[in-house]
């Protein structure tokens, strides 16, 4: 099967599952639980194409996610911009800073970008603690519902049937890219830097371009999680919530969008269901991760369409 | 004036000097051959030329700009592309894609476009991969376009090499020993494939051992011993120059047309 035919299969099969979902649930903690994953999946489709494709890890993306949060917070909150202006001056600022930590960072070779993403993290997640007349510091600010162009996206319906539009939107996007000669590249570049670049591919410049989408891909759900949470604590910034982004990535799969969606949608959901597990959730997290690299060490898409003889996505 | 000069081009690392001084230039539209003995250089020049390395000292002009220190990918994007002595194949992508990566500077590569999939990207993709399909025709790996790459025999993982340097339409294409480990029939092939390659287009420096394929090929032969630039010249001259006969075979010998006869 070609790209374009099993692309377009995948995609297929995310729209039915998404539409399909709501049928099951039976009460709101179904959509408020369907509604964080799909949260989370929008961070990890953008994540996995740093990780999986770009071969860069950032352990910073947390920081994206609490910025585009915030600068819908602050922005609707007290400064009453419309959401739709909040949210891109969010998508600005994290694409922005992505674009200036990174720009010296990925020219160097190796890890080195996990470095400083790790300590940006640090430093947001300060920032939002310590600027108590902005942001409210531990304690948390509200953050005033959705408008849409005129349309309040309210009710759990509404905003499972936001998430999915976006979560839909942004694996599109992701599947795309991955299929293009940008997506080649980057393939190339994990398997022949040398080769590549006597290719003329660009891998600094690639890399960089990759990080920038993906810290905006991160800002974006974020601005959803702030509306949708109607209230914002610094803990959504945390390093903790950066180091579970890249655990769903790696347990779902690395190069696989699907396998990212799985992730974050196991991660963020068994949490909720083993309540019993609530103390220990970043046990049960690292246990995850554990067995994930013992047992299906391509993570759960990649080694379920190998056993399957499918190609994976 | 000539398409590639190279003016007292020197390398050291640490304290071993792989190139030094080494000055000549290229004609365009010609298959020049750089011969040597193990050690002598080689491949640090190629390395130097398309900007893998950095020279110690020297110059470097291409279509007379120069160039010297620029990185590989600003000097694939002025036309010089190559292939790897070792093979730097993209093992896990397909053999088309590999051809692909080759078209890379030709391709529609705008963020938005690769994300959209907008109208003009899918016109350059089709397009690329007509031209991939061709270029496969041509070197007889067609019946491996759909296949990974490592799943491919040695003989066919060279041919893919120089498709994905001819897939990026150069004006200059160096090749690092295409024949190493072929067995005769590979390396006549390989000759073959030579020959019809620098027929149609662009200037060719290629290192290689084996010299049949060497003066079949060349029409002009730059011999590099020890870091240094021992003769240049026609296939003829080449052949009957006692430095040559000497860095190569000791003193008694001739550079014949088999690979190395005593």
């Amino acid at each position: 099967m070609d790209g374009a035919r099993s692309r377009l299969l995948g995609l297929a099969i995310l729209a039915l599952v998404l539409a399909g979902l709501p049928l099951t649930f039976t009460n709101s903690f179904w959509y408020d639980v369907a509604i964080h994953s799909g949260i989370s999946a929008i961070v990890c489709v953008g994540l996995n194409l740093l990780i999986g494709y770009a071969g860069q890890i950032s352990l910073g993306h947390a920081a994206f996610f609490g910025i585009g949060a915030y600068a819908s917070a602050i922005l609707t909150g007290s400064w009453r911009w419309p959401a739709e202006l909040a949210l891109l001056a969010g998508l600005a600022l994290s694409g922005g800073l992505a674009l200036l930590v990174a720009r010296p960072i990925l020219a160097l070779r190796g890890h080195y970008l996990a470095m400083a993403t790790l300590g940006l993290g640090i430093i947001v997640s300060i920032l939002l603690n310590q600027e108590i007349r902005l942001t409210g510091g531990p304690d948390g600010m509200p953050v005033p519902g959705l408008v849409l162009f005129g349309f309040p996206v309210r009710g759990p319906l509404v905003w499972y049937a936001l998430v999915a539009v976006s979560l839909f939107i942004v694996t599109l996007l992701a599947l795309h890219l991955v299929d293009s000669p940008i997506g080649r590249a980057l393939r190339a570049v994990h398997g022949s830097e040398l080769a590549a670049r006597a290719c003329g591919v660009d891998s600094t410049r690639l890399k960089v371009l990759v990080f920038v989408l993906s810290a905006m891909i991160a800002s974006y759900a974020g601005s959803l999680f702030a509306h949708f949470s109607g209230w914002l604590t610094p803990a959504e910034a945390e390093f903790m919530r950066s180091i579970e982004f890249v655990t769903m990535v790696v347990l779902g799969g690395m190069a696989s969008t699907f396998g990212a969606i799985v992730g974050a949608v196991v991660l963020t959901a068994l949490p909720q269901f083993l309540t019993v597990f609530h103390d220990y959730e970043h046990v049960v997290l690292g246990l995850a991760l554990v067995l994930g690299m013992i047992f299906l060490p391509r993570g759960v898409v990649p080694e379920l369409a190998r056993r399957l003889g499918w190609r994976a996505l | 004036m000539s398409l590639l000069e190279v003016q007292h081009l020197a390398k050291s690392f640490g304290g071993v000097r792989a190139l030094d001084g080494v000055s000549f230039s290229l004609d365009a539209g010609r298959v020049h051959a750089l011969i040597g003995p193990n050690g002598a250089g080689k491949t640090t020049l190629f390395n130097l030329i398309t900007g893998m390395l950095a020279p110690t000292s020297g110059r470097i002009f291409f279509r007379g700009q120069e160039v010297t220190g620029l990185p590989p990918e600003a000097l694939a994007a002025l036309g010089i592309a190559r292939t790897f002595q070792n093979l730097q194949v993209f093992l896990d992508m397909t053999v088309r894609e590999n051809v692909l990566v080759g078209c890379h500077l030709r391709l529609e590569r705008r963020l938005h476009a690769c994300l959209l999939r907008t109208p003009s990207l899918r016109r350059a993709e089709r397009e690329a991969r007509e031209r991939a399909d061709r270029l496969l025709r041509e070197l007889g790996l067609d019946r491996y376009a759909e296949a990974r790459a490592d799943s491919l025999p040695y003989g066919a993982l060279k041919r893919l090499e120089i498709a994905r340097a001819l897939a990026a339409e150069p004006v200059l294409l160096l090749l690092d020993e295409p024949a190493a480990g072929c067995n005769e029939r590979e390396t006549a092939e390989i000759g073959e494939l030579l020959r019809s390659v620098a027929r149609g287009g662009p200037t060719v420096l290629l290192v290689e051992h084996d010299m049949r394929l060497v003066m079949n090929l060349a029409e002009h032969i730059l011999v590099l011993d020890h870091g240094r630039l021992l003769a240049e010249g026609p296939p003829e001259r080449i052949r009957r120059d006692p430095q040559v006969i000497e860095a190569y075979l000791g003193r008694h010998g001739q550079v014949t047309d088999g690979v190395a006869q005593g």
